[in-house]
């Protein structure tokens, strides 16, 4: 069973109103309009929403990852009281590996494919801490160990493409480990593994949360991971967060349309046979996104009172809902 | 790695033809556009030189010696203004690059398009039947791949001889491998997709699949390939002439005219041999920097 | 009891590596080179009755792609037989639905041709009615009719699923093999096709053979489920047996490390060890490395399928007593 995180009085990262637009020769695209969250040490947040909704590339803003046409255009992102958003490229680049570490889907994406896996580890940790390269060898090899994989020292010396692929995630997360940072951002890290494999990386991801304190964000859009792993969970529809809470909060109550529509659509062990909720339509093209709230044409519930933009509005006990017309009002 | 443009939903026009998307792309760069307008003056040149060229510098009732070797800017006896000069025999050297030119281009194109179907034909079947066809297609092009194109084309002239259509035939033996190897590549990979899985589900006749279905997704690298190709035979050519073993004196090609001029050179008289490697230098160019843009813009990332 | 509709016998599929020159060469001089096989699919059987729906679920490597287009028609078996009515060839009654939308249609044409060339080739609507034919299959499908003249990159992932879902519609097949179709779309999409597969099958009196490695997706669905590890079936038997009483090790762990949205804060347990490689499957039972059951005798012998209970299948020794 998890522990309870202990929840310091300072978050580990406070997003404000982060705000990243692509200008693009269709229209600016408002991939991220107006994101504000909070994670806290030892504390798992899912970010959680379907394609286009924006979630990756918050994560990529959090980073100084977005390449042109996007660009950060708005907001603060607070990182032990230091705003990422304000520092130079060179000082980034200090942030990045040191104190934030960034997991994607693709674990090649983390690694080099010419080069041995403990170079490429060796090279991590020395870019971060200046210590020799049999002490860098020795952290790598206990990363490997802690992220569970047989024979640590002796896998260190092969290729990338001599492990599998739910191995190859593994090395990635204890590369993102090795300079303990204070937060991890994993983009969809299990989504292309299987599920006895996914399920080894979530007790991994778990299991190092636990033990070294690190506030982790898991970017996802399955609903059923964020609720096995996750304290708190954030929905994210058309670049905006529409729902926030705790994991039970949100998929037990859920007061955003949206929320409920997508809980809806999940298959379940208690609606075998009959037709699933669905929401009709698509998700709306961001380019040149119409004001009022973004989830209008396709909801149920929707007024016209919802030609105008609502309020990320607290509800008291953590929960916030972007809407006029909640459910369980 | 950077949170790209495909994460966004797509919003595109009613009817917008794969043609018109890539037309679009295509003239975003200014560069490609501006060598997309040049080629087309160059190429409307070539066509009506005979309505552009103030006299026929092959109608040798037209030419007099006694224009030989006019600067530029100086009159003609036929009295017009020759405003690149004449040449040794006394013709107009304008004139002579627009003739010259429909002779590169005319050339260059025809070879290019007889080697696109020859290759495609080649590299299709290829890709289709796998073995040993596919082996000994495969190490016929390396091999004639390895050598440089120009020695391949000279070692053909000696064994052809002399004349246009034995320089045809040269360049269209240095070409088809090109598009072998490009056609056979797309091929392989298409031929994995699940669109053409589909197809043999659906139990279209083999001959569908491989016209109407995997061919025109191979077009791509193709029309890149023929661009390229394009210049390269005018270039080829160029040098074959310029050497003396390709077109004959009474069709000259633009490497001919250089060579004619090359005499020359060193007593001042630069326009015989300068302008003519203006004009070809312009069209090989211009083609390339078309070709690159396409290859730029048809590049599969960018397809969704 | 209706008769089976689709009959597979003991289908293989061996992917053989030819040795390429330098190692037959090797090989004549006295080294020890074999060819490389991957048994993709070992000695597979199972019957599909009409208005059934299966369900093959199972892990990376355990052949249920490549038994879905065995099934298809699209890739030969090695060996073994697959039946359709009885008979050896089912022609065009048996349809593909496939993964990838952006992959599965033909970037070059437009949509109305997409759905509509193999009625027109084949002769099954005439010339004539055949806008009329691509239109109400569209229409059918969830699409706007008035879109066919549009390129597939013009549409969504979910709108290009259904475009797919059309063309195979469109040669009135009896059966569709559905191989992984919504997986590669997101949830709430993921929904709406569900259902019109669910309503095509009702409306249409459809069978289908669902391939998935989603457990809840195919619990939804099915009537029946197989469960395929390393090109074996390791159980096979109604939904209900399978996810209530699950009885290879294997279904059992799978179960129980499906993500689930009811559970919470789970501490998850998962079953150590890599999902081993085709090429080097363990010998007897494949799944022995990783059981925590494992016996000497799961390292002999490969246990065989056997009925546990009426309907429900098995390949373990455990039931053995």
């Amino acid at each position: 069973m998890c522990s309870t995180p202990v929840l310091s009085a300072d978050p580990a990262l406070r997003v404000e109103d982060l705000r990243t637009h692509f200008f693009t020769r269709a229209g600016v695209v408002r991939a991220v309009d107006g994101v504000s969250f909070e994670v806290h040490a030892g504390e798992v947040l899912g970010l959680v929403g379907e394609s286009g909704c924006g979630k990756t590339v918050t994560g990529y803003s959090i980073l100084g990852l977005v390449d042109p046409p996007g660009r950060v255009v708005g907001g603060r992102v607070v990182l032990e009281g230091v705003d990422l958003l304000s520092l130079s490229e060179a000082e980034l680049r200090r942030v990045r590996g040191a104190r934030v570490a960034m997991v994607f889907q693709d674990p090649m994406m983390t690694l080099n494919p010419v080069l041995r896996v403990d170079t490429q580890m060796v090279e991590a940790v020395r870019a971060h801490q200046d210590v020799g390269a049999a002490d860098a060898l020795e952290q790598a090899r206990a990363a490997l160990e802690r992220v569970g994989i047989p024979a640590a020292a002796s896998r260190l010396r092969s290729y990338p493409h001599q492990f599998s692929g739910g191995m190859r995630q593994r090395v990635a997360i204890a590369i993102a480990m090795l300079n303990r940072p204070r937060l991890i951002i994993a983009d969809e890290p299990t989504t292309a593994l299987d599920v006895t494999i996914q399920a080894q990386i979530l007790h991994e991801a778990q299991k190092l949360c636990r033990e070294s304190g690190t506030a982790l964000i898991w970017i996802t859009h399955d609903l059923s991971v964020v609720a096995g792993l996750a304290d708190r969970i954030c929905v994210m529809y058309a670049g905006r967060i529409v729902e926030a809470g705790s994991v039970d909060q949100v998929l037990d109550r859920p007061l955003h349309p949206y929320t409920h529509g997508l809980i809806g659509s999940v298959p379940s062990r208690n609606r075998r046979g009959a037709p699933l909720a669905q929401i009709p339509g698509m998700a709306p093209s961001l380019v040149d996104l119409p004001p009022g709230c973004a989830f209008r044409n396709r909801c149920p519930r929707a007024a016209p009172a919802c030609a105008a933009e609502p309020e990320l509005a607290p509800r008291g006990n953590g929960r916030a809902v972007r809407c006029f017309y909640p459910l369980h009002a | 790695m950077s949170a790209r443009a495909e994460t966004l939903p797509f919003g595109s026009a009613a009817t917008e033809t794969p043609l018109r998307r890539l037309a679009r792309d295509f003239l975003d760069s200014r560069v490609a556009a501006g060598a997309l307008v040049l080629l087309g003056l160059i190429a409307i040149a070539a066509l009506f030189a005979p309505l552009l060229a103030p006299q026929n510098p092959y109608d040798l009732a037209k030419v007099t010696v006694l224009d030989a070797r006019l600067a530029p800017g100086e009159r003609g006896s036929a009295g017009f203004l020759m405003w690149l000069g004449a040449d040794g025999a006394g013709r107009d050297m304008w004139s002579a690059i627009l003739y010259g030119l429909r002779i590169s281009l005319g050339v260059g194109i025809a070879s290019g398009v007889i080697a696109l179907v020859l290759g495609t034909a080649i590299g299709l079947a290829a890709a289709y039947r796998g073995g040993w066809l596919d082996a000994l297609v495969m190490r016929l092009v390396d091999l004639q791949l390895s050598f440089p194109a120009i020695l391949v084309a000279l070692i053909l002239v000696a064994i052809l001889g002399r004349g246009a259509d034995k320089v045809m035939i040269a360049l269209i033996l240095v070409q088809w491998a090109y598009y072998a190897r490009t056609v056979r590549a797309s091929a392989l990979v298409e031929r994995r997709k699940e669109y053409i899985e589909a197809a043999q589900c659906l139990a279209l006749p083999r001959a569908r699949i491989v016209f109407r279905h995997l061919l025109p997704n191979c077009l791509a690298p193709m029309i890149v390939v023929g661009t390229l190709q394009t210049a390269h035979a005018i270039s080829l050519e160029a040098t074959l002439s310029f050497l003396g073993v390709g077109l004959p004196q009474t069709e000259p090609s633009l490497g001919l005219l250089i060579a004619n001029g090359f005499d020359y050179m060193l007593s001042g008289r630069y326009w015989i041999s300068f302008y003519p490697g203006i004009a070809l230098l312009a069209t090989i160019m211009s083609i390339n920097l078309v070709g690159d843009r396409l290859r730029d813009v048809l590049n599969p990332r960018l397809e969704r | 009891m209706n008769p089976p509709l689709v009959e597979v016998e003991r289908l293989c599929k061996r992917f053989v590596k030819p040795l390429d020159l330098a190692a037959r060469l090797a090989r004549r001089l006295g080294a020890d080179v074999s060819e490389e096989v991957v048994h993709a699919v070992d000695e597979v059987s199972l019957a599909v009755r009409e208005g059934e729906v299966v369900g093959v679920v199972g892990e990376s490597g355990c052949g249920k792609s490549t038994l879905g287009r065995m099934v298809a028609g699209i890739l030969p078996p090695t060996s073994g037989v697959i039946r359709y009515r009885g008979r050896e060839s089912a022609g065009l009654k048996v349809q593909m639905i496939f993964q990838d939308p952006f992959a599965s249609l033909n970037p070059r044409m437009r949509v109305a041709d997409i759905v509509g060339e193999a009625p027109r080739v084949h002769g099954i609507v005439p010339k004539e009615q055949l806008d009329g034919y691509v239109g109400e299959l569209l229409a059918r499908c969830g699409l706007d009719p008035s879109y066919r003249r549009r390129y597939p990159h013009q549409f969504s992932g979910g709108q290009r699923a259904r475009i797919g879902i059309a063309r195979a519609l469109a040669v009135k097949p009896e059966f569709l093999v559905c191989d992984e179709a919504v997986a590669a779309l997101d949830v709430s999409i993921q929904a709406q096709i569900l259902n019109l597969f669910m309503e095509l099958r009702r409306a249409l009196g459809l069978t289908y053979l669902f391939i998935s490695h989603d457990l809840g997706v195919v619990e939804h669905l099915s009537d029946r489920v197989v469960i395929m590890y390393l090109g074996r079936v390791v159980e096979s038997a109604d939904s209900e047996r399978i996810f209530g009483a699950p009885n290879h090790p294997y279904t059992q762990a799978l179960l129980r490390q499906v993500p689930r949205l009811e559970t919470r804060k789970t501490a998850f347990q998962p079953i150590v060890g890599e999902i081993p490689s085709p090429l080097a499957p363990p010998a007897g039972c494949h799944f022995h490395p990783r059981c925590p059951h494992a016996m000497p005798r799961c390292r002999a012998e490969a246990p065989r399928l056997r009925e546990i209970a009426p309907g429900h299948l098995s390949a373990c020794h455990l039931n053995d007593g």
